[in-house]
């Protein structure tokens, strides 16, 4: 697994001419097509863009209900992660998150109400 | 000059298509070959070219350029594999025209074939892999994104909450291709819905349930393309009067667009443009309909219905036998079967031809065939008719 995550925090791809963000899966920047693209440290602020809601189980390690959330991280670039069982039910699109990376690895999209019971867990 | 076809579709053929074991991969296409190539009223040495439009869900070795020699085919001028997801067929198709227009050979045969459902192994497990969306490798698995119904419905939730859509809209798509379905020997499945039926369909990925989400086969499917001047005399040709692709190479989430700006609405533009005609123009949309709501989003992206009206459009039956627009109309990729970009050009040819029996339409007019393939990230569009000049 390649997330780009280090030290427990999430980071997006800049283009270092532009400064436009970038979506992970280029190489190059849409814009300028430079390659040079740093890699930054993401706020963790986000908004949720779209909700998939497992009612089967796929995989014996994401056992259902289990949500999948697609988030825009507030510099621009799309993320996708989980939503747990607690907040998926209340959760929709446009609501505030907060990219939380738990100690399994796990990148987990909290409400922003709710991110001080996460930092417990 | 606009809309004139310089190549045409003179054979079809299809090997068993169902859920049962039949043979490889390899073997249904060979069948398929022959059987399009006999439609045709060819012979093996008539053929210049083969293009092999390959599944994603399949190994390239499951289907070999050496399908060729399974064949017994000498001296081609034109040979590939195309591997666009499913938008793959209608590749082969383009390049066959292209090939064909170009004088290159005078007949090419295109071929999908696929074995989702092999032995021990049940359609689901095929596709239950991780679909790669973000291009980070591992990402997709890491968050517990399995599965081809999961990525969809990420794209499915967003559209429907942008379009106002609800189950309504996506039963009455169900319903309609269920209808087409119980009129097409080889559709599997045939069983009519009420709306409460579907709502009684167990829920997959919310929001697609089960009856959302196309049924997968074995099978393979072969058309020859043959250049325009050569089908003239031949019988049942079915002239294609334009094809386009996209090949976005954006996806979302990560994609560097919105998903209501799609390579689909590029390809109809494009495809109408060539041909000089308009979505108003077509007698029929047979498109790639894998989940419900993407059939409900073709006939916005197509043309065939302002933005936010398609689930009202299918609610009014409209594209449901008798309607004014025949759409999928052997059941689709959702009721009829799920051979990928193959499907959809099946049944266009089957319906010009005028051999699709109990559903066959009254107007075998313009038809527009549409495909996707990934998640949204390749497409594909055709305009085939009966005349060679729009």
């Amino acid at each position: 697994m390649t997330l780009p995550v280090r030290d427990g925090v999430l980071y997006f791809k800049r283009c270092a001419a532009t400064g436009e963000a970038q979506p992970y899966m280029y190489q190059r920047c849409l814009c300028c097509w430079e390659d040079r693209l740093e890699s930054v440290p993401a706020s963790g602020r986000a908004t949720i863009v779209t909700l998939a809601r497992y009612r089967r189980t796929y995989h014996p390690d994401f056992p259902h209900p289990h949500t999948v959330a697609v988030a825009r991280l507030e510099e621009g670039v799309e993320i996708i992660g989980m939503v747990s069982e607690a907040d998926a039910g209340a959760m929709n699109m446009g609501d505030a998150v907060r990219v939380h990376l738990d100690a399994d690895g796990h990148v987990m999209l909290v409400p922003d109400a709710r991110l001080d019971v996460c930092a417990k867990t | 000059m606009k809309g004139r076809a310089v190549a045409a579709i003179t054979g079809l053929g299809h090997s068993v298509i169902g859920r049962q074991w039949s043979g490889n991969a390899r073997e249904l296409a060979a069948a398929a070959v022959v059987a399009a190539v006999r439609d045709a009223g060819l012979q093996g040495r008539d053929i210049g070219g083969l293009l092999l439009a390959r599944s994603p869900i399949q190994a390239p070795a499951d289907l070999p350029l050496r399908l060729q020699v399974d064949l017994a085919l000498k001296d081609l001028s034109v040979l590939s594999a195309i591997d666009a997801s499913g938008t793959s067929f209608l590749q082969a198709i383009h390049y066959a025209q292209m090939a064909v227009g170009d004088g290159q050979a005078e007949h090419i045969v295109c071929v999908f074939s696929d074995t989702p459902l092999l032995p021990q192994v049940p359609g689901q497990k095929s596709f239950s892999r991780a679909m790669p969306l973000t291009g980070v490798d591992g990402w997709e698995a890491a968050v517990g994104l399995y599965g081809a119904p999961g990525a969809f419905a990420l794209m499915a939730f967003r559209w429907m909450a942008q379009r106002g859509a609800g189950a309504d809209d996506l039963g009455a798509y169900v319903r309609s291709v269920r209808l087409w379905a119980s009129l097409n020997p080889l559709a599997m499945q045939k069983k009519l819905m009420t709306q409460e039926d579907y709502l009684a369909s167990p829920l997959v990925v919310e929001p697609l349930r089960v009856a959302d989400c196309a049924y997968p086969a074995n099978g393979a499917i072969a058309v020859v393309v043959s250049r325009a001047q050569a089908a003239r005399g031949m019988r049942q040709a079915v002239f294609i009067n334009a094809v386009a692709r996209c090949h976005g190479g954006r996806t979302e989430p990560g994609g560097d667009a919105p998903e209501d700006i799609t390579g689909a609405a590029v390809v109809a533009r494009a495809v109408y443009a060539d041909a000089g005609v308009g979505a108003r123009d077509m007698a029929m949309l047979q498109t790639y309909d894998a989940f419900s709501f993407l059939g409900l989003m073709a006939l916005e992206d197509y043309g065939f219905c302002a933005r936010g009206e398609a689930g009202a459009f299918v609610q009014a039956q409209q594209t449901a036998p008798g309607g004014s627009l025949p759409m999928n109309t052997g059941g689709g990729l959702l009721a009829g079967f799920y051979l990928q970009g193959a499907t959809p050009v099946h049944e266009a040819v089957v319906q010009l031809r005028g051999a699709a029996g109990e559903r066959q339409v009254a107007r075998r007019g313009p038809t527009l065939v549409g495909g996707i393939g990934g998640r949204y990230e390749h497409h594909a569009a055709m305009i085939l008719s009966l005349e060679e000049q729009l």
